[in-house]
């Protein structure tokens, strides 16, 4: 079975910073060897010294990564320039696959997320579950997961997050081997059929004022809402000027779709939030999803009770979906907006506390977590992309 | 009343209103939170400092603390990279001491001092700079679009160079801008350095002196150790040396002690300073009685005293003497007054620094003797050699005349005027093979026929037959009832007996007596140093006279051949002489013990066998004609030629070959037709053992007489055990040469 061991750090040199890990997950220097390492690390990080390093201290890892806004680990949270979580696991070949794309955007996303799930199958077909980052910047996540789901069915959990820089919404990369994807996808699929993961996400916002129309898209690029041009559209509702940069939109307000009525009980919220993920030069912006002409997007605002309390509703609804099943590991996607855009760090700790503990209460459970542009998680018996989220991945033994 | 319901258009205002106070609300609420993140970034980075301060004071040294503090840089403000430079007074330039987040940097940086003096960067007291790299600043090639940097002075107010904060081009878009805001903390952040460094250099100091002085203190403790050591080392060598100084004295005084040879040190006086127990025994004096006198007082007989006294002062001046690292042989004086012949050898040594001679004395007395006989003996065993080959070749000329005057004889009777003359040729010739036989004798190669036979029996019949010659000479016997057997040649023994008879005879010209006695003795009994006997039983024999005896220059001579004390003419010398070569052939010894006018005695040892006793065999007096085939061989012509006539003349067919070669070969031809072989012993060529053994090979039952007039020692004897048949001396006449044959050729 699937061994899981996980450790982060603030140290600076990148070097420093992969071996401290690899020590810390794997309990000392003498046996660094594992056969798969997922790490998420900030922008600040040397990326190269990291995949070296790696390489030499676990010469026979499979590694993969992604770069984020900040990292989530049992050590608590980072959101440093030089941040840099692990996951290392151990087991079988046969247990786990890995497989990349390059150049996944927003017109791609069906096709490479499907080609990338076949490298998958290829590999392994009794895969179960996918752990999936990709490009944040452009992409049509929800066409990635139909993508995928083409080749796996709609059964299959996938879950991870679409990688980020720094809230600067400018790039974000891909690490597999010794390769360093600016717009690319990697996937890991897990084949220990002993193994499920358990899915949930929540973000707290609450819908304010009427709904904006897309009146001009294609694909996941908006071109005008409300018939103005988007950008100029949405920053007016939101009360800023023009100029504001994207990243001034994100703590203001959300846009949101609203969910199909059946699903609000289970989401804890009528609206599944969208984050705009890139605006152009001409005014149009790139939506997470597909945004189709119609589509209405409503303004939202945060509320600090309703997330903490959502928080809390979505950990007990974990809890109880583990049935006493000791969690093996836990993969963790927060929105990079629920940061220090919208927490300072007394909160930040708060939160991550409150979904540690009930969850692994005093128990060492491996923990990776990062803050990016979006999430993966399954809501309503389906993969779905979310945004302003906190999503939990929960690792346990398949009940008999 | 009635309320005034709001249109849709009145509704949509006034959301879009409230709208619009919610979105001014969440930009006041985005400040705060801003705000808020900003005291967060603040208070992070003060703690960082502070976990700078408790990382950098555990530095244990200034390389450790520079990367500390680069690392703590990054950490602390958020900034990409970092740099910690040190100022290099002599040379006007910056060196790195640590850097991470840069690419690749220079050895050396150099400052243009009056520009940045001018600009006022070099101001004393921290003071933190922001701004875009100008080429003139060090770090203007760093490649880095803004840095952040202060300098930092040492204790006296002197630059001792610049930390430094910065982001580069390269990643510029991700990392925010470096604002002026992080100046207070980046300046405190440098003074702490600068303190922290100020504490670091001084411990750093310390910890150097301490360093070199712990270094000089463990080297210092390694040259005591070291020499300390070395004096364990002495200690013990000097215990291992004395125990083994001990040890040697102990061996030493062992080896002295029980040595056979006296050892005798000399101090510088020549006075005697050791005398072991063997010189003890060899001079007779005790070792109180000469410690501490002058050696040669005692040792040397008075005739030699100065000579030996002047060699000794010679030997101490130069080291040279002729005993000097060799032997030499003196004679010296017991306490007894007795002379005696010693061997000595000299040496010089030092004794806890004094010099000595260390002197080893052998008494050679009993070396002497024994040389004295066993240069005797070498003289008659030379002899011997000399004398068994002219007994050869004279057996073979008598063989020759023997032969023919047999022949003669064989044709005419007593009344032929030649009989008489041929009867004293024959006469003579019996005396001339007496003559050789004695000379056999003596060179010890005539032991042909060896047989277990009783001496008490050969000295009873010998003696019968003297007697009855020499009646003025009484015989007492004292023989042994029960006397071992001995292994002998019974006609060399009887020569033996006859010859001491009648040298005793001779020494009792007025009659006498004469003792024979028998016993039995072991080796043990035997005395003479030159002899090793084998161990066993033995039978001793003496033959006493009461004649005139022999002095001992005589005695010394006796068994010499030629050498006689008769007047000329009447002795040959061969007497005694072949009585000592009989007796050594039959691995016997021989002793003499006389004096003059009081008689003499020749004790004989044999011997002894486990053997029976065989009786003698009877040979018949007449020739008898037989009609066999005999083959001779001999290379000598005459034998030959004589040989053939003799057997012809007996009725025997003869063929004749004239080496061994020859004889092989005649034999594979006849082989059927031959009976006996007569074969010759010594033969150039194939001899007479390889001819035996070839044609053994031919006909193991093949018949063979051994014929010779000389006999290498054993030689005979080795063939007749090998299964030759009979031996036969020449010269031989027919009578004898008919028996032999017709014994063997009966035993068919």
């Amino acid at each position: 079975m699937l061994e899981f061991y996980s450790s982060s750090t603030r140290v600076v040199d990148s070097k420093k910073a992969i071996a401290e890990c690899l020590e810390n997950a794997l309990g000392g220097k003498e046996n660094l060897d594992c056969d798969l390492i997922i790490f998420y690390t900030a922008m600040g990080h040397d990326f190269k010294d990291i995949l070296t390093e790696a390489h030499r201290l676990s010469p026979n890892a499979q590694i993969v990564g992604c770069t984020c806004a900040g990292v989530i680990g049992k050590e608590g949270v980072s959101e440093s320039m030089k941040a840099l979580a692990i996951m290392a696991i151990r087991g079988e070949n046969n247990e786990f696959a890995v497989a990349s794309k390059e150049k996944i955007t927003g017109s791609s996303s069906y096709e490479v997320a499907a080609q990338l799930a076949q490298d998958l199958k290829n590999k392994n077909s009794k895969i179960n579950m996918i752990h999936f980052v990709a490009s944040g910047i452009d992409i049509a996540a929800d066409r990635a997961i139909e993508g995928m789901e083409s080749i796996f069915g709609p059964d299959i959990p996938i879950f991870g997050a679409t990688s980020s820089d720094n809230m600067k919404a400018i790039s974000s990369f891909q690490f597999i081997g010794d390769q360093i994807l600016e717009r690319g996808a990697v996937a890991v699929g897990l084949a220990d059929p002993r193994l499920e993961v358990i899915t949930q996400a929540n973000h707290g916002f609450v819908v304010a004022g009427m709904p904006l129309e897309v009146t001009r898209s294609e694909s996941n690029r908006v071109f005008e809402i409300d018939g103005y041009p988007a950008w100029k559209r949405v920053t007016e509702r939101l009360g800023l000027p023009e100029t504001a940069r994207l990243a001034d939109t994100i703590p203001i307000g959300a846009l949101a779709e609203e969910l199909p009525g059946e699903l609000h009980e289970e989401y804890g919220n009528t609206h599944i939030l969208r984050v705009i993920a890139k605006k152009q030069m001409d005014g149009s912006i790139y939506m997470p999803v597909d945004c189709p002409e119609g589509t209405k997007l409503w303004l939202t605002k945060r509320d600090e009770k309703r997330i903490f309390d959502g928080l809390d509703r979505m950990v007990e609804q974990i809890v109880n979906r583990c049935g006493g099943r000791q969690p093996l590991a836990v993969f963790h996607a927060d929105c990079g907006a629920r940061g220090r855009l919208l927490f300072n760090r007394v909160l930040k700790d708060e939160i991550v506390s409150r979904m540690q503990y009930p969850l692994c209460k005093d128990e060492d459970v491996p923990w990776l977590g990062m803050y990016g542009f979006g999430e993966f998680a399954r809501t309503g018996g389906r993969n779905r992309f979310h945004n302003y989220t906190t999503a939990l991945y929960v690792i346990v033994k398949r009940n008999k | 009343m009635s309320v005034d319901r709001p249109t849709y258009d009145e509704l949509k205002a006034k959301c879009e209103g409230l709208q619009q106070q919610i979105t001014r609300f969440s930009v006041v609420e985005q400040d705060l939170v801003n705000t808020r993140d900003s005291l967060d970034r603040e208070l992070a980075r003060f703690k960082a400092i502070e976990s700078f301060t408790k990382r950098a004071i555990h530095a244990t040294s200034l390389r450790e603390f520079a990367v500390i503090t680069v690392e703590s840089v990054i950490e602390a403000f958020e900034v990409e990279c970092s740099a910690l430079f040190t100022y290099d007074k002599a040379g006007n330039s910056l060196k790195v001491s640590a850097a991470l987040g840069i690419g690749e940097f220079e050895a050396e940086y150099p400052l243009d001092m009056d520009w940045m003096a001018a600009r006022g960067l070099l101001k004393e007291g921290a003071c933190a700079f922001i701004e875009q790299p100008y080429p003139k600043d060090p770090w203007g090639s760093l490649g880095l679009c803004q840095v952040i940097y202060t300098p930092y002075y040492g204790n006296g107010g002197d630059l001792r160079g610049f930390v430094l904060g910065g982001r580069s081009a390269r990643k510029q878009v991700y990392y925010d801008e470096i604002k002026e805001e992080l100046i207070p903390s980046f300046t405190v952040f440098a003074q702490q350095m600068s303190t922290l460094l100020h504490k670091l250099e001084s411990h750093e100091y310390l910890e150097r002196r301490v360093r070199e002085q712990t270094a000089e203190l463990i080297a210092a403790n390694a040259k005591l150790t070291k020499a300390n050591e070395y004096l364990q080392r002495e200690i013990t060598e000097r215990k291992r040396a004395e125990e083994a100084l001990r040890e040697s004295g102990k061996r030493l005084r062992a080896i002295t002690n029980t040595a056979t040879d006296a050892i005798v040190l000399m101090d510088n006086d020549g006075k005697i300073s050791y005398w072991n127990s063997a010189a003890e025994k060899t001079f007779g004096y005790r070792s109180n009685e000469v410690l501490g006198k002058e050696l040669h007082l005692f040792l040397a007989p008075q005739e030699f005293y100065d000579i030996y006294k002047k060699r000794f002062r010679e030997f101490k001046k130069t080291g040279e003497g002729p005993a000097a690292g060799k032997t030499l042989e003196l004679t010296a004086i017991k306490k007894d007054g007795t002379k005696f012949p010693i061997e000595v050898s000299v040496s010089s040594m030092e004794i806890s620094g004094k010099w000595h001679a260390a002197g080893i004395i052998r008494d050679i007395t009993k070396r002497k003797k024994m040389e004295e006989e066993l240069f005797r003996v070498q003289k008659l065993e030379s002899i011997g050699v000399l004398a068994g080959g002219i007994a050869h070749d004279f057996n073979n000329i008598l063989m020759g005349i023997q032969g023919y005057a047999s022949l003669m004889l064989m044709g005419i009777d007593s009344s032929h005027p030649h009989y008489d003359q041929l009867q004293g040729i024959k006469k003579q010739v019996q005396s001339g093979a007496r003559l050789t036989s004695q000379l056999l004798g003596y060179a010890r190669k005539g032991k042909y026929e060896v047989k277990p036979v009783s001496l008490n029996r050969l000295v009873e019949e010998t003696s019968e037959t003297f007697g009855r010659t020499r009646k003025e000479i009484t015989i007492h016997r004292a023989l042994h009832q029960d006397l071992f057997a001995i292994e002998a040649d019974r006609g060399q023994i009887e020569q033996v007996l006859l010859n001491l008879y009648v040298n005793a005879a001779a020494a009792m010209p007025g009659g006498g007596s004469l003792i024979l006695k028998t016993m039995n003795t072991t080796h043990e009994d035997i005395k003479g140093d030159v002899y090793d006997p084998k161990s066993g039983n033995c039978v001793l024999l003496t033959v006493t006279d009461t004649g005139i005896g022999m002095d001992k220059k005589t005695q010394k001579r006796i068994f010499e051949p030629f050498f006689t004390t008769k007047e000329m003419g009447r002795g040959t010398g061969l007497g005694l002489a072949s009585v000592y070569g009989i007796i050594k052939a039959h691995s016997g010894y021989i002793d003499v013990e006389s004096e003059k006018g009081h008689g003499t005695t020749f004790s004989i040892y044999f011997p002894a066998t486990e053997k029976k006793v065989q009786k003698s065999d009877e040979t018949t007096e007449q020739f008898i004609k037989e009609t066999s085939t005999v083959l001779l061989v001999d290379d000598e012509e005459i034998i030959l030629e004589v040989g053939k006539e003799m057997l012809e003349a007996v009725g025997y067919r003869v063929l004749t070959a004239r080496s061994g070669k020859e004889a092989v070969e005649i034999y594979k031809k006849y082989s059927s037709k031959i009976d006996i072989i007569l074969l010759d012993m010594i033969m150039p060529g194939m001899n007479g053992g390889e001819v035996y053994d070839r044609i053994k090979e031919t006909n193991p039952d093949i018949k063979v007489l051994l014929s010779s007039g000389y006999s290498i020692d054993g030689q005979a004897t080795e063939i007749l055990e090998r299964g030759c048949n009979a031996f036969i001396q020449k010269p031989f006449d027919m009578n004898e040469l008919s028996g032999k044959i017709m014994e063997i050729l009966e035993k068919k």
